[in-house]
């Protein structure tokens, strides 16, 4: 299966589509949630753009304003729709990085236009949004091949120092942290809860099964039985983590750099 | 064009390691490098201390004759519909109702001029959000607070805003 993602065409294809995929979802997540970022709501525009003088920039209003910026949903939307179905063509297409381009541009408004509630997910976009961009830009030099190295990093750095943060953390280690975090209505789970309450040592094994995958996950690359056991683990903890905590968007986001890190992985082992 | 691409590739990771190690000096004062810095990720998910509490938004209006409402909820926390997996728009609303709140606490735990913590982004960010929930009820003045709670502690009042007039 890993030998699958050795061909960059191929990698390129699949990341495409899943990115594709999750900027769809995001989008429509967005539009259906609109009422939000209208004046009224918590993500107005209104206040925010008080906080600082180059947001109270003319061109930058006009950019912002409620009618343009949900436009930009609609287009982000349409966009994904595109990248998506030409991908299936030709990930390489000439018309590629333009779309990856402007897709980069619009996602960029949202952080601008009110930073609150913007999440790893948002972020990790848009490292896959650059390194796509770039790969496509230049298929056929090795930039097309930094791309998905530097995807590949971003991927091991947010498992790392994620995994490094909770294992240097009293709150994880004793398994604590679980109960806490399922014990509250913003990405608990009531059933999950009573479970980690009731059995401490459960939730401890599960600490760890968080923790060291990702502080180890760099032995990924030491064969085949170690990718393919952490590609299952990642599968499985983002799928719970979409599940349990309702992190939807995590899901699609970093699976979609899976294509690339397995590329790495065949280009480290030869 | 190798070198430009692997120089901006370099610098977003460099970027990334300084935001997550407070490495101040990358970013500087301006409000340039701070709108960049919102570009930036960070990594360490739920770490060190995760979050174990919810937060509730309440505010409460005066009317003209001077009576005071009862509180009333600004943002509910109900239970996700079994497809959140799938399919989850209230997500964004929530965190931003989130991280707003714990913007606002940390600076008031940290700022002791009240003047200045009324004028705080995180402040009028949730002004403006109960304002408009409070435009219904035909109210004078308004008023919110938010509470802490979580399934080993009581609800206790984490902030409590002053009375401002109704916009």
């Amino acid at each position: 299966m890993i030998d699958l993602f050795a061909e960059i065409s191929s990698v390129y294809k699949i990341t495409l589509q899943m990115l594709s995929f999750a900027t769809f979802i995001h989008a429509l997540e967005d539009l259906f949630g609109w009422s939000h970022y209208k004046r009224s709501g918590i993500l107005s525009w209104n206040v925010f753009r008080t906080s600082s003088s180059l947001l109270l920039k003319k061109w930058l209003s006009i950019l912002l304003s409620d009618t343009l910026f949900k436009s930009s949903f609609i287009l982000r939307f349409c966009l994904s729709l595109c990248i998506f179905t030409l991908s299936f063509q030709s990930p390489f297409s000439p018309l590629m990085p333009y779309l990856l381009l402007t897709q980069i541009l619009l996602l960029l408004l949202i952080g601008l236009r009110n930073a609150y509630g913007l999440d790893g997910a948002y972020h990790m976009t848009l490292v896959l949004l650059l390194g796509m961009l770039f790969g496509t830009a230049f298929p056929h030099s090795p930039i097309a091949i930094c791309s998905l190295i530097f995807i590949t990093v971003q991927l091991l750095l947010s498992y790392f120092i994620s995994g490094v943060r909770k294992l240097l953390s009293k709150i994880w280690i004793s398994g604590g942290a679980l109960a806490g975090i399922f014990s509250t209505q913003c990405y608990g789970h009531p059933f999950l809860f009573r479970i980690f309450q009731q059995r401490p040592t459960l939730s401890r094994i599960l600490s760890l099964g968080v923790i060291l995958p990702e502080t180890l996950f760099l032995v990924f690359f030491l064969g085949k039985p170690w990718a393919f056991a952490l590609i299952l683990w990642g599968i499985l903890f983002h799928l719970s983590n979409a599940i349990f905590m309702g992190l939807n968007t995590f899901f699609f986001t970093f699976l979609s750099c899976y294509p690339a890190l397995l590329y790495t992985f065949n280009l480290v082992r030869g | 064009m190798i070198i430009f691409v692997l120089l901006l590739f370099a610098f977003v990771t460099l970027l990334t390691l300084a935001k997550e190690f407070k490495w101040s000096f990358f970013f500087g004062k301006g409000e340039l490098a701070a709108h960049l810095e919102i570009f930036i990720p960070r990594w360490s998910f739920f770490a060190p201390i995760p979050c174990t509490h919810d937060y509730h938004l309440l505010f409460r209006y005066f009317q003209e004759n001077g009576t005071l409402s009862s509180w009333k909820s600004a943002h509910c926390l109900t239970q996700r519909p079994f497809y959140s997996f799938l399919w989850n728009p209230k997500k964004r609303q929530t965190k931003a109702v989130f991280d707003a709140i714990l913007e606002l606490l940390k600076f008031a735990q940290k700022e002791k001029d009240k003047r200045q913590i009324c004028v705080s982004l995180p402040y009028l960010q949730l002004l403006n959000y109960v304002n408009s929930l409070s435009l219904e009820y035909k109210a004078q003045k308004i008023q919110f607070t938010i509470l802490s709670h979580s399934q080993t502690s009581d609800y206790e009042v984490a902030f409590i805003s002053e009375p401002h007039v109704v916009g």
